[in-house]
């Protein structure tokens, strides 16, 4: 693989004696999406902000482009971030905003760019992100939805060298959130500009990443594609990140070489295993409903999920979640078998 | 009770007060500015508009109105301008701000008499200690407080002390007020420290620093407890539109003169304060 355009090595940010971010390591290529995943406190808006260069890390190095970032303010970062609250200039207008970043850098003895060249910029940002009639309308008159397209215009009309976005939508209502995440993730496809985009939605990481890196508590758990972190999550705590119903968890033991929950209930075959404890995760679609036996379920809630049904059921002494099919209906108290598939399960050693 | 009688009861001691204590002076004012009353006596005849036509062809009534937007216009821009520029200075956290910004707001919490009385001690002319100082550094040393060209200087200046630290600590709730991540996003943006200033803390601030110099521009057009305490009524290099009033009133006895006066020093501050609140709203109304 090519040299990665940004990498991140064992950075550390503590905030008095807490560490935000521990030893976090993280490679990005050109022209790649990668999703940072985890939830509220994990450290996501911390580990954008020392990217782009508005915090400092207290250990570890930044490079980009092979160059140290070390003592390299924003500004020269080339870097453009989008804030989670949209942080536009709210007396100017659309316009101005968006041509703001064009124009600052030559304030700053940077190169100027020409005014044909700043107005067709802005102007095609503006097309791309359908905001044109927009354009004239001061800031702070925008609804939120626009606002944030007018916040990610900002970043695209500069073309940078990556684009750091920090839950750009989080604060929009649901609708708009999907239609605008497929837009976004198209857009930057075509520009070709590699993204870090950070996001406790696990929605918005499944369809937008190439790659997604689940952050919890500071620390990177896991970096893969999203099919790799599905089905082979490293740990039960990435396991919870992903998926819709959680994936069901398990502690198990083996015994000859089968799989047997705390409750003593049955659960899989686990040939070549040797006996003692293990955790088991399954996921919701991995569960096959067969004809009761011995280990019966009980239904205790069915959930109509469009073309699926979500069974919430009891198993093996606790609570599980069965997605199938909708040919079968099922009751509330209706005893059900249930059956792992072994060759999607996953298995972790007990802590 | 019905709900209706109830209600006057409730707003009818403040109305009663209110009607007491404002509007009927303020009625009985304009009635007096008609007649000939004097402070003494009991005589009063209507005698239409003398009153206006006296205070209208009066050469001090005009110098009084200019000197008082004078000092309004000088008070307030320098005040801002100062209590802004501390503000900017002080609003980063560090240590001893508390204890700092405690010692600032000193001067505002004080009576205008005290103050007046310790400025006195600091800029009279023969002991004053500034005259001290500046003696040593061998500089001039100016009668502040009873040379003609500097007395009306030595109030602004003291006017200037005293609420500057007020201009600075709504100047400092306007920063407070401004979202950090603006700042953070033009430092991404690559922009300048005066863009910044310009576009983001300028704007933000303008509606809070609007709002003090309206307080403060209707307070400066009263100007008269720190005249009052430094020169003293009567004194044509300081008179303001209030002390002119006293002094017509309370010295020379001419209530009905004075009553005249009043009402037009009114419509003026009325006329002032309802163009700037107009401003004001106009700038608020813009939706955040």
């Amino acid at each position: 693989m090519s040299t990665p355009l940004l990498e991140l090595r064992a950075v550390t940010r503590r905030y008095g004696a807490r560490e935000a971010l521990s030893r976090v390591d993280l490679d990005l290529h050109e022209g790649e999406i990668l999703v940072v995943l985890g939830p509220t406190g994990a450290g996501k808006t911390t580990l954008l902000r020392v990217i782009c260069g508005l915090e400092a890390p207290d250990g570890g190095s930044l490079a980009l482009g092979g160059r140290d970032l070390a003592g390299v303010g924003p500004a020269e970062r080339d870097v453009a971030l989008v804030f989670q609250n949209f942080s536009l200039y709210p007396d100017w207008t659309v316009r101005r905003n968006l041509e703001f970043p064009l124009r600052a850098p030559a304030r700053t003895g940077g190169r100027a760019l020409a005014e044909s060249e700043i107005r067709e910029r802005v102007e095609r940002a503006a097309a791309t992100l359908r905001i044109e009639a927009l354009l004239d309308r001061p800031a702070r008159r925008l609804s939120g939805g626009e606002m944030q397209r007018v916040a990610i215009g900002r970043a695209i009309v500069r073309k940078p060298r990556l684009f750091l976005m920090d839950e750009p939508l989080s604060n929009l209502d649901a609708k708009l959130r999907e239609a605008l995440r497929v837009e976004l993730a198209v857009l930057v496809r075509s520009l070709g500009v590699p993204m870090i985009y950070v996001t406790h939605d696990q929605g918005e990481a499944l369809s937008m990443a190439d790659r997604i890196a689940v952050l919890v508590d500071g620390r990177i758990q896991q970096v893969g594609t999203p099919r790799e972190i599905y089905d082979r999550p490293c740990s039960p705590l990435v396991a919870c990140q992903l998926g819709q119903p959680r994936i069901n968890l398990f502690e198990a033991r083996v015994e000859a070489e089968r799989l047997l929950s705390g409750a003593g209930t049955s659960l899989c075959p686990a040939p070549g295993h040797a006996p003692g404890p293990v955790r088991l995760g399954v996921r919701a679609e991995h569960l096959r409903v067969v004809d009761p036996g011995p280990d019966a379920a009980v239904v205790e809630l069915v959930e109509q999920a469009g073309p699926e049904q979500l069974l919430v059921a009891h198993w093996a002494g606790q609570r599980v979640h069965v997605l199938v099919d909708r040919s079968r209906e099922f009751h509330v108290g209706e005893r059900i078998g249930l059956a792992v598939e072994e060759d999607r399960a996953v298995l972790w050693p007990s802590p | 009770m019905s709900g209706r009688r109830l209600q006057w009861w409730f707003v009818g001691p403040a109305l009663a007060l209110l009607v007491l204590f404002n509007v009927f002076p303020l009625l009985f004012n304009v009635v007096l500015s008609f007649t000939n009353a004097e402070l003494v006596g009991a005589e009063r005849e209507f005698v239409g508009g003398a009153n206006y036509a006296r205070v209208f062809s009066d050469p001090r009534f005009a110098e009084a109105i200019r000197r008082t937007a004078a000092f309004v216009a000088l008070a307030v821009s320098i005040e801002l301008a100062l209590g802004f520029t501390l503000a900017l200075s002080i609003r980063r956290e560090f240590r001893g701000k508390a204890l700092l910004l405690t010692a600032l707001l000193v001067p505002m919490m004080l009576s205008p008499a005290v103050i007046g009385l310790f400025w006195n001690l600091i800029l009279n002319g023969n002991y004053g200690i500034l005259n001290q100082i500046l003696g040593a550094l061998g500089l001039p040393e100016p009668q502040w407080l009873t040379d003609r060209d500097w007395k009306f200087t030595s109030v602004l200046l003291i006017d200037v002390w005293m609420w500057t630290p007020f201009m600075m600590l709504i100047s400092l709730a306007g920063l407070n007020s401004i979202p950090a991540t603006l700042y953070e996003a033009a430092q991404v943006d690559r922009a300048s420290a005066w863009t910044v200033f310009r576009r983001i803390t300028l704007p933000l601030c303008a509606p809070l620093l609007g709002l003090a110099v309206l307080l403060r521009a209707t307070d400066a057009l009263k100007q008269f407890d720190l005249v009052m305490a430094t020169t003293g009524p009567n004194d044509k290099s300081t008179e303001t539109l209030s002390t002119l009033l006293y002094q017509v009133v309370f010295r020379d006895g001419k209530l009905a003169l004075g009553s005249a006066y009043a009402c037009l020093v009114l419509v003026l501050v009325i006329a002032v304060a309802t163009a700037f609140t107009r401003y004001l709203e106009g700038l608020n109304r813009r939706p955040a």
